[in-house]
C-alpha cells in the first residue's frame, strides 16, 4: 500500500505498508534465498503473536483486528544488532492543543471521533472506517490538518515494534516484569526502567541497604555475598536468618541485592545488612517487640551503618519509641546526612498503616502491571488485597507477583529458591529501597531529603493531571529517572 | 490502676493520647509466671495446652479454652496479663517502662520523680539519654500508669511502656 503520507519534525514523509498476510507469504517465498525480505528484519507471525498478546489494550486502535487488515512497515535499522525493528499505523490519529473548532473539523470532514484523553493535552481520535481506507482517512486527516496549522501536533498513531538488543549468552534470560515489562502481561514500560538505571550503575558496595524484616536467609546462595552484617532483635541469633517458613524478608532482600541473573536484584552490587525484627505465627500474623524493634533500628544505622533502612512491615498504633528511633535514624545516620527511610503503605486497600503514615519518610504503596494501582478491582484479578493510601503516600512501585528469592526447600513460597508471586506493598518497598541505594551509590554526598526529592520528582506521573494524588502519591518509581536527575544534580 | 478503676485504659504517642480497648476474650501469660505462681501442676499442663505462643515466654490464651479451676488460679495468681487492641493490632504491655530524652535537665527531673514513687517503679538501667524502669509490682498495667503519670507529670520527650504487637502480616 503506497501513497500515504504524513508529516514529522515538519516534512512530509512517505509510508509504505503490507498487510501481514502479504509479508508472510513473501517471507514463505523467499525462503531458501538469502535476501532482503521482509521477514529478515521482523517475521510477520512474531508481530502476529505480539500483537495477539496486547489485543486487548489495542483493540481500541482498530476498527477490525486481523492480519488481512493490520498492515506494517518493516524496517531492518541495526538489524546487525539484534534491533528488528516495525512500525505499525493504527486507525488513529494523535493530536495536541486542538481546539473544538479543529476536532469539529476532523469529525465533519474525516469522520474522526475522540476516543480517548491523554496527559497534556493529548487526544486520540479513530476513524469511522477499518482496514485501508480507515488508514488512508487517517493519514489525510493528519497531513490536511497540519497544514491548517491550528493544532500544536499531529500524526497518525503507530505501534512500534523493537526487540531488544540481541543477549549474550549469560544473559539469555526472561528479565521479571518489574524490572522490564514487555507487555506480556500488562503494558509495555510500566516497570521501574531498571536495564536503562542499570547503564548508569547497578550499586556501589560501601552503600549499605538494611531489610527490617522476619529474617533474611543469609546462606541463600544468591544474597550471601550482599550480607555484610546481621542483627536478630527476636531471638538475639547471631544471624538474621528467620524461622521454620518465614520468607518474606528474603523475598524482600533479593529484590535489591540477588545477584541471579534471572532473578537480579535491583541494586545487586549494594551490600546488605539483614535485620530480624519479627516473627510470623503461622497465622499470617507478626509479632512484634515494639523496644526490640526501636533498638533495631538504632542498630541499623547506628551500628551496622545502614544508607537505607527498607521496611515491608506495619501496622498498630503509633508508638513513640519506633518514631523515635526512626527520627534518629533518618537525622544523624550516614555521619548526620541521613538514612533514607522506606516504609510500606500497607495492603488492606485502607488507609496508610503506622509507621508509614510518618512524615519525612518514603512510603510506597503497589502498583501493577498495568501501571494502575493496586485495587481490589485492577486489572491483575487479585481481588484479595489493595494497596493503601492517605496523606503520606509518596509513590508506587511494582507490587504484583514479583520474581525474587525465596528461603531454600519447600517451607517457603516455592519449592526452589526462588518465587515468581511476591506480592504487596511489601515488594514494592524494597525497590524503592534499591532505588535510593542506586542514588547513593553514584552520590554519596547527598542529604537524605534530597535523595527522597529525587524519587519523588522522577517518579512516572499515574494521574491525568500529573500532580501528586493520596492514591498513587507522585506515581510510579522510575529508577533510571531518578539515577539520570541525581548524576545531573549540582553537588 | 487506670483500668481496674473502670477508667479508659490509654498512652501517649506523639504528645497524643492512644485509646487501648480491653479485649475480654484473650488474656496474655508469662510461661515463667504461670510456673513459679500457680500451685497446681495440673492447671500449669492444662494452661501450656492451649497456650498460643507470641514471643520468648509470652503467649496467648482463650479464657474460653480453661476449666474455671485454672482460669481462677490464673486470675486470683494474677498471672492473666491483659490483651488490647488499637487499630487493628493486639497489643500485650509488659511491665517496663523507658524514658528518652536528649536533655539531662529533664532526666534529673525524671530520676527525681522515681526517687519520690520508690513504692511504684525502680530504675532498671540509667543511661546518658534514655532510663528504663519497671514496675515494683511487675504488672504491666502499673507500667502503663507510671509511664502516663510520667509523661503527665514531668513531660520527658518519651516515656512509653513496652509492648508487644500481633498485626496482620503484610
Amino acid at each position: 500500500m503506497a501513497g500515504l503520507k504524513f508529516y514529522s519534525h515538519g516534512k512530509l514523509q512517505s509510508f509504505r505498508a503490507s498487510t501481514l498476510g502479504a509479508l508472510a507469504k513473501r517471507a514463505f517465498a523467499s525462503r531458501g534465498r538469502r535476501g532482503r525480505g521482509a521477514g529478515a528484519a521482523v517475521a510477520a507471525p512474531k508481530v502476529l503473536k505480539a500483537l495477539a498478546r496486547q489485543k486487548s489494550r489495542l483493540a481500541s486502535r482498530f476498527n477490525e483486528f486481523n492480519e488481512e487488515t493490520v498492515r506494517l512497515m518493516p524496517t531492518e535499522a541495526q538489524a546487525e544488532h539484534g534491533m528488528a525493528s516495525a512500525i505499525i499505523p493504527t486507525e488513529t490519529v494523535i493530536i495536541e492543543g486542538a481546539g473544538t473548532s479543529e476536532l469539529k473539523w476532523l469529525r465533519e470532514n474525516h469522520g474522526l471521533n475522540v476516543i480517548h484523553e491523554g496527559r497534556s493535552g493529548k487526544l486520540l481520535l479513530r476513524a469511522s472506517e477499518g482496514g485501508d481506507e480507515g488508514l488512508k482517512r487517517v493519514f489525510a486527516a493528519s497531513t490536511e490538518c497540519f497544514e491548517r496549522g491550528n493544532v500544536a501536533a499531529v500524526h497518525p498513531n503507530f505501534l512500534r515494534m523493537v526487540s531488544h538488543p540481541n543477549p549474550s549468552a549469560a544473559d539469555r534470560t526472561v528479565q521479571p516484569w518489574h524490572v522490564d515489562n514487555d507487555g506480556s502481561t500488562g503494558v509495555v514500560g510500566a516497570d521501574v526502567h531498571a536495564r536503562a538505571a542499570w547503564t548508569i550503575s547497578r550499586g556501589d558496595p560501601g552503600i549499605r541497604i538494611a531489610v527490617l524484616d522476619e529474617g533474611v536467609d543469609s546462606r541463600h546462595p544468591q544474597l550471601r555475598r550482599s550480607v555484610v552484617a546481621e542483627y536478630d532483635a527476636v531471638d538475639e541469633n547471631p544471624t538474621s536468618r528467620p524461622d521454620g517458613d518465614d520468607a518474606h524478608g528474603t523475598a524482600c532482600a533479593g529484590i535489591i541485592c540477588s545477584s541471579a541473573l534471572r532473578y537480579p536484584g535491583l541494586a545487586s552490587k549494594c551490600s546488605l545488612v539483614g535485620v530480624r525484627i519479627a516473627k510470623s505465627d503461622n497465622e499470617g500474623h507478626w509479632i512484634f517487640d515494639d523496644f526490640s524493634t526501636a533498638d533495631a533500628i538504632d542498630w541499623s544505622w547506628e551500628e551496622a551503618k545502614a544508607d537505607v533502612l527498607s521496611n515491608s512491615w506495619g501496622g498498630g498504633p503509633a508508638v513513640d519509641v519506633i518514631t523515635n528511633a526512626f527520627e534518629r535514624a533518618r537525622t544523624q545516620g550516614r555521619d548526620g546526612k541521613g538514612s533514607v527511610l522506606v516504609i510500606a503503605a500497607g495492603n488492606n486497600q485502607g488507609p496508610v498503616a503506622y509507621p508509614g503514615s510518618l512524615p519525612d519518610v518514603l512510603t510506597v504503596g503497589a502498583s501493577n502491571q498495568w501501571d494502575e494501582r493496586k485495587t481490589k478491582t485492577s486489572d491483575d484479578n487479585e481481588t484479595w488485597w489493595g494497596s493503601n493510601f492517605g496523606a503520606a503516600l509518596d509513590l508506587m512501585a511494582p507490587g504484583v507477583k514479583i520474581s525474587t528469592t525465596d528461603i531454600s526447600g519447600s517451607s517457603g513460597y516455592s519449592t526452589t529458591q526462588f518465587t515468581d508471586t511476591f506480592n504487596g506493598t511489601s515488594s514494592a518497598t524494597p525497590m524503592v529501597a534499591a532505588c535510593a541505594g542506586l542514588i547513593l551509590s553514584v552520590r554519596p554526598d547527598l542529604q537524605e531529603t534530597q535523595v527522597r526529592k529525587l524519587i519523588t520528582d522522577t517518579a512516572d506521573h499515574l494521574t491525568q493531571t500529573g500532580k501528586w494524588n493520596k492514591f498513587v502519591g507522585h506515581g510510579r518509581l522510575n529508577c533510571y529517572a531518578a539515577l539520570r536527575a541525581a548524576k545531573q544534580m549540582q553537588a | 490502676m487506670s483500668d481496674r478503676e473502670g477508667k479508659p485504659t490509654y498512652y501517649y504517642a506523639a504528645g497524643k493520647k492512644v485509646l487501648l480497648k480491653p479485649v475480654n476474650g484473650l488474656f496474655a501469660v508469662d510461661d515463667d509466671e504461670i510456673a513459679s505462681r500457680l500451685p497446681v501442676a495440673e492447671h500449669i499442663a492444662q494452661i501450656r495446652k492451649v497456650t498460643q505462643k507470641l514471643r520468648g515466654r509470652l503467649a496467648l490464651v482463650r479464657p474460653a479454652d480453661l476449666t474455671g479451676a485454672a482460669l481462677d488460679a490464673l486470675r486470683e495468681r494474677r498471672a492473666a496479663r491483659p490483651v488490647y487492641e488499637a487499630e487493628g493490632a493486639l497489643i500485650i504491655p509488659l511491665p517496663e517502662v523507658r524514658i528518652e530524652d536528649d536533655d539531662q535537665g529533664k532526666l534529673d527531673d525524671v530520676r527525681s520523680w522515681l526517687r519520690k514513687h520508690a513504692h511504684l517503679a525502680e530504675i532498671t538501667r540509667d543511661a546518658a539519654r534514655r532510663i528504663q524502669v519497671r514496675p515494683v509490682s511487675n504488672d504491666p498495667v502499673d507500667a502503663l500508669e507510671i509511664a502516663n503519670r510520667l509523661t503527665e507529670e514531668v513531660g520527658p520527650a518519651m516515656a512509653q511502656t513496652r509492648f508487644i504487637r500481633r498485626v496482620k502480616s503484610f
